[in-house]
């Protein structure tokens, strides 16, 4: 059973590459975006030992699921009772999908807004609160200035307190489009690092 | 190559952005297909977008048109008007102009149809069953010519000649010199071409208005060359064959 689980587990550190270097085409906004927020999480979740929080993600991703159901449904239903029939069926189900459609629009606009991580500090005696830390990043179409900004919730006292930096991605790639993990985590805590102490002068 | 990039890609995903990525692929087809259902609910008719395959109806439709179509109840169907309709046990759907009604007392309609540009007697009587009238809106008209069939699919689906009257026996008039013998008529709308056109413009304006989320590769509907020529085949009256 042991080795069972031991070769399973085996075959899934293959499988991921976490310690390869980050590799992308250095033209392609998205993934530069994506590759920088994804070097940023791995940053705040393993050196500072942050315990990531899903909500906004589950919210978008059950908003989606949704959508897609009465997709399904309209599709079952219609094929089940053929046209003419289904007609009020459809109706609703188009109707919905809209709906959910402008539901998304909005929860991606005003509740995520550019936010991708959003952390949990757990607090070692147990006692207080936990404070939470939450990344958001920007980066415009064609445009090589991105902005990283950390925010800190303290748990107890409900403080609220932000920084953030502009930098271009040049500083952090190299010609091949090779992410250098160092600069990038050493922009990163240097952020970090002004927020906690600021925690702890106040 | 390029298969190595793409899993290095999806490993680095994890169960939820995976899901992600499904869900938004998903997302794109449903999208498609509420717009698609939605037009259904909207026009009253089964299948409100069409192509129009075949030439029977120059110079007002030509092959490659897309034609939005409507089935308003209230609206009744007038002589000269075009129609598009399918009969039953066939698939694919016919679209021509009304030159005759004839109506029953009991309340029975049949309509004789032609298409414009047929030189010959290629008219068809239809029973009143889903019929479906098209709004005279060939707006707007894409010209596109490379979703035209392979030989082997227009021979098999597109281009069939019956001999067979649909009319009733004991109608007098319908209208043929050969009457009961020697109706012929052409199909020249193929829903399944309409899905693909459908589904490629949806893709090219996801394309154009995001450029984000689209790590998958999507595959293109493959292109066929035209190489039928509709006229001769469909002039070609002495053809003895019966290709099914």
């Amino acid at each position: 059973m042991a080795a069972a689980r031991n070769g399973k587990s085996g075959l899934l550190e293959k499988w991921r590459i976490d310690e390869k270097p980050v590799k992308i085409d250095k033209w392609d906004g998205a993934a530069v975006k994506n590759s920088l927020d994804d070097a940023a999480k791995k940053v705040l979740l393993e050196k500072y030992g942050y315990v990531e929080n899903f909500g906004l993600v589950d919210g978008r991703l059950v908003i989606c699921t949704v959508s897609c159901l009465f997709a399904m449904l309209a599709l079952v239903w219609d094929f089940l009772h053929p046209f003419p029939e289904s007609r009020p069926v459809l109706a609703c189900c188009v109707i919905s999908y809209f709906i959910m459609m402008g539901v998304l629009t909005l929860y991606t606009s005003y509740k995520e807004k550019n936010i991708f991580l959003v952390s949990l500090q757990k607090d070692p005696s147990g006692l207080d609160p936990d404070h939470m830390w939450q990344l958001s990043s920007s980066l415009k179409r064609f445009d090589d200035q991105y902005s990283l900004r950390v925010s800190f919730s303290d748990g107890k006292w409900r403080n609220f307190r932000e920084a953030e930096f502009t930098k271009s991605v040049s500083t952090f790639f190299d010609d091949n489009g090779t992410l250098s993990m160092d600069q990038f985590e050493k922009s990163v805590s240097r952020l970090h690092d002004t927020l906690a102490s600021d925690k702890k002068t106040q | 190559m390029l298969s190595i990039d793409f899993l290095d890609d999806v490993r680095r995903m994890n169960k939820r952005q995976l899901y992600y990525q499904v869900l938004n692929f998903g997302m794109i087809v449903s999208s498609a297909l509420m717009i698609w259902k939605g037009l259904m609910v909207v026009t009253g008719s089964e299948s409100p977008i069409v192509v129009v395959l075949s030439g029977s109806m120059e110079p007002a439709f030509h092959r490659g048109d897309l034609l939005f179509l409507t089935n308003r109840v209230e609206d009744p169907i007038r002589v000269g008007e075009i129609v598009v309709f399918r009969i039953e046990g066939r698939e694919i759907p016919i679209v021509h102009r009304v030159l005759k009604i004839h109506e029953k007392e009991n309340g029975d309609i049949k309509f004789l149809t032609k298409g414009d540009n047929n030189a010959g007697v290629s008219a068809l009587f239809v029973p009143y069953i889903g019929i479906v009238t098209i709004l005279m809106n060939d707006y707007p008209k894409f010209k596109v010519s490379w979703w035209t069939p392979s030989q082997f699919l227009s021979l098999k689906l597109f281009i069939r000649h019956h001999t067979e009257c649909s009319c009733n026996q004991d109608e007098i008039d319908c209208g043929f010199p050969t009457h009961p013998i020697n109706h012929k008529y052409n199909h020249n709308i193929d829903p399944l071409q309409t899905v693909g056109v459908l589904l490629q413009i949806a893709f090219g304006c996801c394309r154009l208005f995001s450029g984000a989320f689209l790590k998958f590769r999507f595959l293109s509907l493959p292109y066929c060359l035209d190489t039928t020529d509709y006229a001769s085949v469909v002039a070609n009256r002495h053809d003895t064959s019966h290709m099914d």
